[in-house]
């Protein structure tokens, strides 16, 4: 079977990451334009290439606290079915190739969005990575408070 | 028609449709039918970190039936032509406080809401607000 691509980002000390199908592109920082009544976790929407994308910090989302963008700090155009928005990340590291028999099941002591948001796991650079499934991403964003 | 709105640090964009004057706040409480006049800053209202405009200010006055809204804003221009104005991705229109936002357009590469005036005021004067307002009374 021939190895998928995945981009590999940070939040915080963990490193996560997404099917590289999915990913559009990998944009600097910019400020969003914010959307009155919107939740912290959807701070604004940009711009890109004639596209409006809603902007979600996955700090957020996965419940860590957040942080003050800076140089490193990277926005990942991900497209799922009819869906497009750019995810807020601290960094990204890489994109790598990943045969699929290094996919781990998670974690069964995940808890909180975790549970939710991470369908697998795999080891880079004897790190654990997080990946997160987009369906559950867009699913979560509706409802999480 | 639409109308580019400033405040102290951000643009919005709304219908002149949904206007029915704009001109100098007043400084009467009901207006010339006997109406309660209800005025507010509309950046604050809208954005905590926007912070009340100073200086000379415009209001944008909007007729209901038992109140009339004014709201007070930095800069007003009229647009001869709307840009196109795209709606929000469900998954964010769902999740706002209040159905205040009828898109966003591109001005000058950058995207800017577009606001539903005529609801706002309505709901003001039904005393709905966005959370940050409501936490700091």
């Amino acid at each position: 079977m021939l190895p998928e691509t995945y981009l590999v980002f940070r939040l915080a000390t963990e490193r996560y990451a997404l099917d590289g199908k999915q990913v559009r592109e990998i944009m600097r920082w910019r400020t969003p334009t914010p959307v009155p009544g919107a939740p912290p976790l959807l701070p604004g929407v940009i711009s890109q290439r004639g596209q409006m994308l809603a902007v979600i910090d996955l700090r957020l989302l996965l419940a860590l606290t957040a942080a003050a963008p800076d140089r490193a700090t990277r926005l990942i155009w991900l497209h799922y079915e009819e869906y497009d928005a750019a995810l807020l990340v601290d960094a990204v590291d890489d994109l790598i190739a990943i045969d699929n028999t290094q996919l781990e099941s998670p974690p069964a002591n995940l808890s909180g969005p975790a549970q939710r948001l991470i369908c697998a796991v795999f080891r880079y650079h004897d790190q654990p990575v997080a990946v997160l499934e987009p369906a559950a991403i867009f699913a979560y964003v509706q409802e999480a408070t | 028609m639409i109308l580019l709105i400033e405040t102290a640090t951000r643009r919005y964009l709304g219908r002149q449709s949904d206007v029915d004057a704009i001109g100098a706040p007043g400084e009467d409480d009901r207006d010339a039918r006997g109406r309660p006049i209800l005025r507010r800053q509309l950046g604050p209202l809208l954005d905590p970190d926007d912070p009340p405009a100073v200086g000379r200010l415009h209001a944008l006055r909007i007729i209901l039936r038992r109140r009339t809204v004014e709201l007070l804003v930095s800069r007003v221009d009229l647009f001869p032509e709307a840009p196109p104005i795209k709606p929000l991705v469900p998954f964010l229109a769902v999740r706002l406080q209040l159905p205040w936002v009828l898109g966003v357009a591109l001005i000058a590469d950058q995207p800017v809401v577009v606001l539903d005036l005529r609801r706002l005021a309505a709901d003001l004067a039904l005393g709905l607000q966005l959370a940050h307002i409501r936490d700091t009374q």
